[in-house]
């Protein structure tokens, strides 16, 4: 028999909030009335902009009790939501263009918020390269932690940039609230929840897999002294 | 309301995007989900094996059934 576990009925919850964030977008939320059926990209790239926050934050508090406590399971949390919000972040670049070019007319702008979410994406690759790049698990697990604090700084910065500076991105939540229709928002929240339930899914088998590596490789190390002290 | 044609084959577009990219992620973290579980499982497998084994010497004080009769630099 199966033995269904957390990430089965996360998945299945994750489904059905997909089916659910599809109607709302297509059929319960109204065209814009600057930019019409367009209108409909923003719920994605908000959904995946709330999911790359939420990553690269918990990636942050990851690292940091990696740091002060220096166990590996903090070390596998910090790489899983890197490794998601890296991609999530890829998502919100790539809706935000093609927003962009029906909203302002062109792909791209260097625009504060622009400019400071393409500097997060980078960081972060850069990350994961770093990941790669080294063999020994300790030291690179100390590395990555101090990079992942310092490239945090930039996520505040990304999301007060339309508040400081001058910007063409539209502020859509503020502390008067949300400014769209209330169809629109309802779409919104559900895509938003249907993409938290996807990253919540895949973080929970993520990180089993970088523990069942780490297992795998301690079971050879062990398994590895044990021939040598046998004396072959 | 009403819809020019290009604007329904833009929608339509839109939709076929969204829900393709819904079911492409949901597809790749199903697959995911079932290849972490069946790792799992060879890895416990794995670990319970090793366990009886582990410290155990295949040596054993019995002398050896043939002893080499050309003296060597051991002996």
């Amino acid at each position: 028999m199966i033995k269904h576990g957390k990430a089965d009925y996360g998945f299945a919850l994750t489904g059905v909030l997909m089916i659910g964030a599809l109607y709302a977008d297509f059929i319960g939320s109204p065209d814009d009335r600057v930019l019409g059926a367009s209108q409909r990209i923003f719920y994605f790239h908000m959904g995946a902009a709330v999911v790359a926050a939420l990553a690269f934050t918990m990636t942050f508090g990851a690292s940091v009790r990696y740091l002060m406590t220096k166990n590996v399971r903090f070390d596998f949390w910090a790489a899983a939501c890197a490794e998601i919000g890296t991609v999530f972040t890829a998502m919100v670049l790539l809706s935000g263009t093609i927003w962009g070019r029906a909203a302002w007319g062109v792909w791209w702008t260097w625009d504060p918020r622009l400019t400071s979410t393409l500097i997060l994406w980078v960081v972060f690759a850069g990350y994961l390269l770093l990941r790669e790049w080294s063999d020994d698990p300790g030291r690179r697990a100390t590395y990555c932690a101090v990079l992942a604090v310092i490239a945090y700084v930039d996520v505040p910065i990304d999301y007060m940039a339309i508040r400081w500076w001058r910007s063409i991105h539209p502020v859509v939540i503020t502390t008067q609230g949300i400014h769209m229709a209330p169809a629109m928002i309802v779409a919104m929240l559900l895509t938003t929840m249907a993409m938290v339930g996807l990253f919540g899914t895949w973080l929970a088998i993520r990180v089993r897999l970088l523990d069942v590596q780490w297992r795998l490789q301690k079971f050879h190390q062990i398994r590895r002294t044990a021939w040598e002290h046998q004396g072959h | 309301m009403l819809m020019t044609p290009v604007e329904k084959m833009y929608l339509w577009f839109m939709f076929v995007a969204y829900a393709g990219l819904f079911l492409l992620m949901f597809a790749f973290v199903f697959k995911m989900l079932h290849k972490s579980r069946q790792l799992e499982a060879d890895v416990r497998r794995l670990e319970e094996q090793w366990e009886p084994q582990n410290g155990e010497s295949i040596r054993t004080t019995v002398p050896p059934a043939v002893t080499p009769n050309v003296p060597g630099q051991e002996l």
